[in-house]
């Protein structure tokens, strides 16, 4: 056998403990040949432990495990930064029969991930608080704005945000979430935090404007359109104060 | 620009791997460890308060980096867009040296996260050699290579040591010496550590790594297994005397990465590798 072959005859052993290894190490005692594999699995499952650490607590270790290792065997690393594993994972729960019962798994799945990816995206300078001070009416109303390369933005379809924050407590508490309620979620970071917030509509409407690349003046005016009563400037300061967004790399804020 | 160079070197010291827990104690209180070891696998993302305190640690002390993930064992070849990575990282922290595992973890454009045997046979050589050469070439720099610690056995045309030094004469890249693994191997397969130790081509060894075990059944079906957890046992290093006796000075890193304990005590055993190193370098 070559090596490639002996190779294909050890790899499924290491992912699934009903398989035997075969080629080379075909003869391995049992014991020896868990050593690599309680290594493999130990080290995909802390992966994902370290990413989804309100997954974990949500489900209980146990039920955690399961499915984690579940989707290791099922969906292996392809690159060996393991940081960047794991991407896959929410819309693998959400095609899991578990989320019959549990339709939040995944929505919450996919806003760890975001928190995960928004912890290890590139460093870039934030628009200042006050760096539209100043600017000609003209200006600030052409004005474009780039997302921060940790700037992540989730529609989902349950209150994510809010079962995240009630399983910070200890114990967890439930009190007044309503499963069915949908939810838009901004994650960034600043000062080496990974932030987030839920969005009302009007802050909705124009982070997503925003993230599209249209112009203040036209995000404003969308905004307003889906929340009449948005106070606009205390949600300008407040995108502004989140540092969730730079300036554009074609049109920084000069007067 | 060579004084920048110098300044990047690994002295002749004991230094520590660092590990997450102690990221802080470094950034505030500048510990008294005269260079630091990470994994490089932990540092390839696009940016973050990971590297950035990686960073700031890598301007008070020298730095390596030790990869856990290139498979040079690997006969479909490496990863490039994985090297590349690599290659962005190192121009970033400028490490005094880089090392990789002789083993094997990608499979099929899969990635099996941990170090895999490979039997010594001459198909496995031309792949090794292949394999660091490219990477070698691709990473502009020499490559320390690292013996494993291994519980599985397969036949093949060559002893560990002789796999090595064919390894190190073909592919010019250097030897990172881990007695533990040669111990834990030694004891798992039942030969001579010492004997393992004087076939080893000794000029290459350019680092040596100390860590602790762990011991898994009773009697003739004990098995050592790496798993960096434990305080480096006695005849670990008994066998780092051995090591400096026969490679001369060379640094020696302290390795831990479960039941990670207080810097403290890592403190302390890197004082031991200190004293170790110090005594072979008045032999030498």
């Amino acid at each position: 056998m070559s090596l490639l072959d002996d190779q294909r005859a050890l790899a499924p052993a290491l992912l699934d403990e009903t398989a035997v290894a075969g080629g080379a190490w075909a003869s391995a005692p049992a014991a020896r040949l868990a050593v690599h594999r309680n290594s493999v699995r130990g080290t995909l499952l802390a992966g994902l432990e370290t990413a989804f650490p309100v997954l974990r607590r949500m489900l209980g270790e146990a039920c955690f495990t399961a499915l984690a290792l579940a989707f290791s065997a099922e969906r292996p690393p392809r690159r060996p930064w393991l940081l960047a594993w794991g991407a896959e994972w929410p819309d693998w729960l959400a095609a899991h029969p578990i989320a019959v019962d549990w339709p939040c798994l995944a929505p919450l799945a996919a806003l760890e991930w975001a928190r995960h990816e928004a912890w290890f995206a590139a460093e870039a300078a934030a628009l200042a608080p006050g760096a539209l001070a100043g600017l000609a009416p003209e200006r600030l109303a052409a004005l474009r704005l780039h997302p921060h390369p940790a700037l992540r933005l989730l529609h989902a379809a349950h209150p994510v945000d809010a079962l995240w924050r009630a399983h910070q407590r200890d114990p967890v508490r439930f009190d007044g979430i309503d499963l069915a309620r949908a939810e838009t979620v901004l994650v960034w970071r600043r000062d080496g935090r990974v932030e987030q917030r839920a969005l009302d509509a009007g802050l909705d409407a124009l982070v997503g404007a925003l993230v599209a690349g249209t112009p203040l003046l036209d995000a404003a005016a969308a905004a307003l359109a889906a929340d009449p009563a948005l106070d606009l400037p205390a949600a300008l300061a407040t995108l502004l104060g989140t540092a969730a967004f730079c300036p554009h790399p074609d049109d920084p804020p000069r007067p | 620009m060579p004084a920048r160079a110098a300044a990047g070197a690994i002295p002749l010291r004991a230094g520590i791997g660092l590990r997450s827990p102690h990221v802080a104690e470094f950034l505030d209180g500048r510990p008294p460890v005269a260079w630091v070891e990470v994994h490089s696998e932990n540092y390839l993302g696009d940016g973050g308060p990971r590297l950035a305190a990686l960073e700031r640690i890598r301007r008070d002390r020298p730095l390596a980096c030790h990869g856990v993930g290139l498979s040079p064992g690997s006969p479909q070849g490496l990863d490039d867009e994985h090297l590349r990575r690599l290659r962005a990282l190192y121009a970033r922290l400028e490490p005094g040296l880089v090392s990789e595992h002789l083993a094997w973890c990608r499979l099929d454009g899969h990635y099996l996260p941990d170090l895999l045997p490979l039997p010594y046979t001459a198909e496995a050589l031309a792949v090794v050699v292949r394999n660091l050469d490219h990477a070698q070439t691709l990473l502009g720099r020499r490559l320390l290579l690292e013996n494993p610690s291994t519980y599985l056995a397969a036949a093949g045309d060559y002893d560990e040591p002789d796999f090595l030094a064919e390894v190190v004469r073909r592919s010019g890249c250097g030897l990172l010496l881990d007695v533990n693994n040669v111990y834990v191997s030694a004891c798992n397969h039942g030969f001579d550590p010492l004997a393992w130790l004087a076939a080893l081509p000794a000029a290459a060894v350019g680092e040596i790594h100390v860590a602790g075990h762990a011991a898994c059944g009773e009697g003739a079906a004990t098995l050592l297994i790496d798993d960096h957890g434990a305080a480096v046992a006695e005849p670990v290093w008994a066998l780092l005397d051995a090591a400096l006796r026969r490679c001369g000075p060379v640094p020696v890193l302290l390795e831990r990465d479960t039941r990670i304990p207080p810097l403290a005590e890592l403190l302390a055993e890197a004082t031991r590798a200190e004293a170790a190193l110090r005594a072979a370098t008045v032999a030498a």
